[in-house]
Parts: C-alpha cells; sequence; structure tokens
C-alpha cells in the first residue's frame, strides 16, 4: 500500500516539477552606470585609447555549425567597437577614443575584442586591455543578457541599447585599472606613444630613444630635446594622422547608424522567436519527460494489490500518453520558430553584407591614400636628417 | 658654364692600400634604373642640360689625380603621372684611363616629380684600377631653370653599371668613386649653393606644401562621408524614431557626425559638430554633384591632372557647401601652379 503511495506521490511530483520548469527571462533593464572622473583627472594625465576591429569569433566552418549567421557577425565585429567608443567618450575619462582598425596608429591604450556569442538574447566579449608599451593590464570576458523589455517597442527604455550594461562594465574596469596607475606611469604611457610614432616616421632619429626588453615591453631610453624640431615636423604629421583616425571613425559612425535599425530589428525578432522556441522546447521536454515517467508509474502501479493504485496507475498511464504527444507536438510547432530565426538571420545577412564591403572599402582606400602620403613624408624627414647631420645614406642604412 | 661651376667637396674617404690594378678593362654593358614616381603620382617633369662634376682625390698607390665627372648633355626627362627617363653619362678619368660610366637622374618622388632613369654607358675601358669604381655626375637642371634639383648617381663598376636615382630637391649631386677600394662621395651643384639649412628649408616647404594638399584630401573624404551620410539619412527620415540607443551612451539616435578640427598649440584633434546640416535630400544631392556647373570657369578640364589633383577636383565637384567648396578649389588651384611651375 505504502509502495502505491509512494508510486502515486512521484509520479505527481516529477510532473508538477517539470511543469514548473519553463523560461526564464530577465525583467529588468537596471544595469550599472559608467564611472564618471569628472574633472579630477587632467589634460595632462588624459589617455587616448583605441578600439581594434573585433575579432568575429567564427569562420565559415564554424559560422555554420554554431548556426551564427557570418556576415551578421563581421558586422558586429564593427558595430560594438563603435559601441563601446561612444560609450567611453561619454564618460569623459579618456582623451581621444577612436576606433582604430588594425591599429593604423599609435594610441596609448588598446582594447581588443572577441565576440563570443551574440544572438539577440545574449552578448559575451572577450576583452583584451594593452597600453602602448605593450604591457597588457587584463583580458576578461563580459557576458549580458537582454530583458524582456528591451525591444518592447511601448516601454521608454527600449530605445536604449540592450547591451548598455555590457559596454558600463568595460568601460567601468577599463578607468578602475588606469585609476591605479601613477603620474609617471601615465607619463611613461604617453610618452612611449609619441616616441613610436616619431619613430614610425623618422626611425634614424628615434631608434635610439625606446627600446623593447626580453619580453617585449617598450622602455623609454632617453628623450629628445623639447624643442627638437624633427619632433616638431612630426607633431605635425601626428595632427595629420588624427585627422585620418577622425575620418575612418566618421565611417565607422556611418555604418553602425546605417546597420543600427535593421540590426536592431534582427535582434527584437530574434529574441522573440528565440523566447518562443526555448518556451516551446521546455514545454516539450517537460511533456515528454512527464508523460514517459507517468506511463512508466501507471504500469508500475499495476502491480499493486490496492485498487486505488491500480486505478491510478491507469489513469497515469493516459496522462502520460496524451502528454508525450503534446510533447511531440511543441517539439514540431519549435521547428517553425527555428526557421524563422534562420530567415531574420539569412535576411540580415544579406542586408549588411554590402554596408561591411563599402565600410571595408573606404578605410581602405583611405589608408592607401594615406599611407603612400606618410611614406612620402618619411622620405622627407630622412633626408632632412641627412642633411643635418651629414651622415650619407648608405651610412644609415648600414 | 659659368654658373655650371661644379664644388665638389671629398666628404669621405676610405682608403685601402694594397689593391691596385686588376681592373678589367672594356666592359660597355648599359644598364639604367627606371625611376618610379611619388605613390601619389606626382607628375614628372624633369629637364637636364648639363652638369659636370670634379672630384679631386689623392691616391695611393702611384695613381694619378683622378677625375669623375658626370654629364647629362641636353638630358631631359618628362613624365607624367610619375615616370620619367632620363639618361647621360658620367665619366671618370683616372691616368689617363677614362670610363664613360653612369649617370643617374632623378627627381623627388615626393616633390610632384617623378624619379628618372640612369643609363650607363661604359663604352670605355679603364685601364687597371678598381674594381668598384663609380662616377658620379651632378644634378641636371630641373625645369630648365636655376632651381635645379635633382641629383645624378652613377655607379661605375667594372662592366660599367648605371644606376639613375634622386632625390634631393637642394640640388645634391653625390657619387662614389671607388678605386683601389677608395670611396669618395662628392657633393657639388653646378647651379649654385645651398647651404644645410637652405636645404633643411626646402625640405620643410615641401612637408608643409604636402600637409597642406593632405589636409585637402582629408577634407574631401569628411565631407563626402558627410553628404553621404546626409544623403542616407533623407532616406530614412520616418524611421528615424527608432534608430535611438542608451541615452547612457551619451549620444542621441542618430549621432552628428563630427568634423576635426586641429588645434596646433596643444597637438589635439577635437571633434565639433557641424552646423546643421542643409536641407539636402537625396535628390538634391545627386543633381548637384552630377552638374559640371559646379566648376569654376577659370578650372581647366582637368584632363592632365594627376592622382592628387583628381582628388582635389572630385572632392571638390562633390562639395555641397559653397564656401568649403571655394576653398577645395582654391587648394586646387595652388596646386596645379605648382605643379606647372616645376615643369
Amino acid at each position: 500500500m505504502n509502495q502505491s503511495y509512494t508510486n502515486l506521490f512521484t509520479i505527481l511530483a516529477t510532473t508538477l516539477f517539470l511543469a514548473s520548469c519553463g523560461t526564464t527571462t530577465v525583467k529588468t533593464t537596471q544595469h550599472a552606470p559608467v564611472i564618471q572622473s569628472g574633472s579630477s583627472i587632467s589634460e595632462a594625465e588624459l589617455l587616448d585609447v583605441g578600439v581594434d576591429m573585433f575579432r568575429p569569433g567564427v569562420n565559415v566552418q564554424s559560422a555554420e555549425k554554431e548556426g551564427v549567421f557570418l556576415q551578421v557577425r563581421n558586422a558586429e565585429a564593427r558595430f560594438f567597437p563603435v559601441k563601446i567608443v561612444e560609450t567611453l567618450q561619454g564618460t569623459g575619462n579618456w582623451g581621444v577614443v577612436r576606433v582604430v582598425p588594425e591599429k593604423q596608429s599609435e594610441m596609448d591604450i588598446w582594447l581588443d575584442g572577441q565576440i563570443i556569442k551574440s544572438d539577440g538574447e545574449r552578448l559575451e566579449l572577450s576583452i583584451t586591455v594593452s597600453d602602448s608599451s605593450g604591457k597588457k593590464w587584463y583580458t576578461k570576458n563580459y557576458k549580458g543578457i537582454a530583458s524582456k523589455y528591451a525591444y518592447d517597442s511601448s516601454i521608454r527604455s527600449a530605445n536604449e541599447e540592450p547591451f548598455q550594461g555590457v559596454y558600463n562594465d568595460i568601460a567601468n574596469d577599463l578607468i578602475r585599472y588606469r585609476q591605479k596607475l601613477n603620474a609617471d606611469e601615465i607619463y611613461t604611457i604617453r610618452k612611449i606613444t609619441e616616441l613610436k610614432f616619431a619613430r614610425q616616421f623618422s626611425p634614424e632619429a628615434f631608434s635610439d630613444h625606446i627600446e623593447t626588453d626580453r619580453r617585449g615591453i617598450y622602455f623609454i631610453k632617453r628623450l629628445p630635446a623639447e624643442n627638437d624640431p624633427t619632433l616638431e615636423r612630426i607633431k605635425k604629421i601626428r595632427q595629420r594622422d588624427d585627422m585620418f583616425v577622425d575620418t575612418m571613425q566618421d565611417y565607422y559612425i556611418s555604418f553602425e547608424n546605417d546597420m543600427e535599425r535593421p540590426y536592431r530589428e534582427w535582434r527584437r525578432m530574434s529574441y522573440e522567436e528565440t523566447m518562443s522556441l526555448r518556451q516551446l522546447q521546455g514545454e516539450a521536454n517537460t511533456r515528454l519527460i512527464g508523460g514517459a515517467i507517468a506511463v512508466i508509474g501507471g504500469i508500475l502501479a499495476q502491480g499493486s494489490n490496492s485498487r486505488v493504485a491500480q486505478t491510478a496507475g491507469i489513469v497515469g498511464i493516459g496522462a502520460g500518453a496524451y502528454a508525450v504527444k503534446e510533447g511531440l507536438s511543441r517539439r514540431e510547432e519549435s521547428k517553425i520558430h527555428v526557421q524563422a530565426i534562420e530567415e531574420l538571420g539569412t535576411s540580415l545577412n544579406v542586408e549588411l553584407e554590402p554596408r561591411t564591403i563599402e565600410l571595408d572599402n573606404n578605410t581602405v582606400t583611405l589608408s592607401g591614400t594615406v599611407n603612400e602620403q606618410y611614406d612620402q613624408w618619411k622620405t622627407i624627414l630622412r633626408n632632412i636628417y641627412i642633411t643635418e647631420t651629414g651622415q650619407t645614406e648608405q651610412l644609415i642604412t648600414n | 658654364m659659368s654658373n655650371d661651376q661644379v664644388l665638389s667637396e671629398a666628404m669621405e674617404v676610405f682608403n685601402q692600400s694594397g689593391q691596385t690594378g686588376g681592373m678589367t678593362g672594356g666592359s660597355s654593358s648599359t644598364q639604367g634604373q627606371q625611376g618610379q614616381s611619388g605613390p601619389l603620382g606626382r607628375t614628372a617633369s624633369a629637364t637636364g642640360t648639363q652638369g659636370e662634376q670634379n672630384a679631386a682625390n689623392s691616391q695611393d698607390g702611384g695613381l694619378n689625380p683622378q677625375t669623375g665627372s658626370g654629364a647629362m648633355p641636353g638630358m631631359e626627362s618628362t613624365g607624367n603621372d610619375g615616370t620619367a627617363s632620363g639618361a647621360g653619362s658620367a665619366s671618370v678619368t683616372m691616368g689617363g684611363m677614362e670610363g664613360t660610366g653612369a649617370t643617374g637622374t632623378g627627381s623627388d618622388p615626393y616633390d610632384q616629380t617623378g624619379a628618372g632613369a640612369g643609363a650607363s654607358a661604359g663604352a670605355e675601358t679603364m685601364g687597371s684600377i678598381g674594381s668598384d669604381d663609380t662616377g658620379f655626375g651632378e644634378a641636371p637642371v630641373f625645369g630648365g631653370s636655376s632651381s635645379g634639383n635633382q641629383s645624378g648617381t652613377g655607379n661605375n663598376n667594372s662592366n660599367t653599371q648605371g644606376q639613375g636615382g634622386g632625390n634631393d630637391p637642394a640640388m645634391q649631386g653625390s657619387g662614389n668613386v671607388g678605386l683601389s677600394g677608395r670611396r669618395v662621395i662628392v657633393i657639388g651643384n653646378g647651379q649654385g649653393v645651398l647651404t644645410g639649412e637652405e636645404r633643411v628649408g626646402n625640405y620643410d616647404r615641401d612637408l608643409e606644401e604636402q600637409m597642406r594638399v593632405f589636409d585637402g584630401i582629408i577634407l574631401g573624404r569628411r565631407q563626402e562621408s558627410i553628404a553621404q551620410s546626409n544623403e542616407d539619412g533623407a532616406g530614412d527620415v520616418s524611421t528615424g524614431s527608432n534608430g535611438g540607443f542608451g541615452s547612457n551612451s551619451g549620444f542621441d539616435s542618430a549621432p552628428p557626425l563630427v568634423t576635426a578640427s586641429v588645434d596646433p598649440n596643444n597637438n589635439t584633434t577635437t571633434g565639433q559638430i557641424p552646423d546643421a546640416p542643409s536641407d539636402n535630400r537625396q535628390g538634391d544631392y545627386k543633381n548637384q554633384s552630377n552638374q559640371n556647373s559646379n566648376i569654376p570657369p577659370d578650372i581647366s578640364d582637368g584632363s592632365d591632372d594627376d592622382i592628387v589633383a583628381r582628388q582635389l577636383r572630385e572632392a571638390a565637384i562633390a562639395e555641397q557647401d559653397p564656401g568649403l567648396q571655394e576653398k577645395l578649389w582654391d587648394e586646387y588651384r595652388k596646386y596645379k601652379e605648382g605643379v606647372q611651375a616645376r615643369r
């Protein structure tokens, strides 16, 4: 008799437990605000930040396996850096903050990122920060889950970036690390940046000023004179380099603006479909497992001496069979959402690809023009060096 | 040729004793090296008249004083969009041995000129000394005027190889005369003497000029980008309200493109929100850009434009803001005048 009640209890408890295993959603849009140091950082201590284009984290082969849309991911690899740049700019904690693809300029701090996951519901990024000396500050993973309300157009917060919290966390960690540095360290980082830039344009004049140690970390050997005329020329060139970087920034901001609307729409729909899919899959699993257990329990109950237990067992078998049928039905239904997600991704893939290509074309063309010009300036500086020092080109080469 | 008196100066002599003789004569190979234009494809145009370089050098091993001379009679090289060719000859006389060596003519790739080509005609035999002779020519006159600014380089090896190449706008002719392992570097010019300071001044002017051109190019690109953005934005007016993102980022839904302003005092580039964009809709912009009426009457048809001029021209045509457009045209005019002056 006791055994029968135990079986019956097990069936009911299992069914209830499985029924409770639905989907969970984040229902808050709250996230940590960015830390703003205000005027506590003097201008001389402001560090410039460069954010390189992110690594997409997938390639052609793995994208298909993981169900990632490659063009969407490639576009995201350009989109997230802009978002982080905008967040950092908004803090006022930094000097110039720019997206600099392939580190085509010299910056005090570099943020490198890789996209680990991004599907509209979840965003996971791996961020590595280093300074111009080559010293790695830290590598950290950041995760964010979009709020249920993030894409609800009836709510004001729906206009906010769903993963702003992730960007804020990245910005906050960066300023926290920066706050640990003393003025000398800041000065050294800035000077190394300056000397690396100078060396790039006039290696003859500035290659002796910095060196790398065994670990490949730059250190300053000596400083040029404040009124060094070549350094003055290079400062003028650096102003042009800043303009070049700013122009690339325009391209990226323009790309972000172009991408924003279709991407957001995709993320919203993808989120909804993902939620529906997950709910259906949860329900299907619940019913399948619960139904199976109920059937097994019912069969076991048939061996009981108790008439009540036998009756309950019959009911259990019937209910279990029905649950299994329902589960299968839900599973079938979920395929529709899988298909919808694929269609959405494909559509966005097609929409973003030309924009990404255009962005890359613009940046590559501009970089090409600028690099040609830089080569000419390097030649002039070299000739000036030769003239001023009396050294011959041959000796320099040697 | 009074103005072409050569001032030569032996800058460096490496003595290497014990090498006498061994030079094989009779080689007469010719080899020239084609110069290349500056990366931006500046127009090359060089006219050489005549240069002559004498280099005196005391010698070991009983060699006679030698004279290296480079001459580019009537050398003329012209090119467009980056290539130019030139030919000349340099002769080295050593103790009665004369070799017609190599002369290179060069130009300044960053100075809107293409590099020249050197051709050697090592037709003369040289007696016995030196396996590494180098004849050195003096700079031809650039632009046919006294503002000569090229260097000629000749290599006269035992098989007389010539190499062209020069990049000194300060009229520097330099060369090696290697006899018995000696190397003599000769600096001279036939059109006037520039001090090092003056040469640096010339370089600085080149640098400044190129920066100005660069600024024009960048400005043009940024304006194109803004125009493109305006163009795209015009099509999104009805949906603009959906484009917003986090107030935490401190930006509005459609962050305006920034324009750079360089502060030369503190070496920073700052962003600046431009004036409210004009009501340029997609159609307006396209109509404007397609109209050749944007080209001022004094501007040529552009058929002889090099790459830089073309970029400036295109940027000016595409520009919507009349003030900015006029500035771009001014840059174009200045650049073209600069190119003309060099020819």
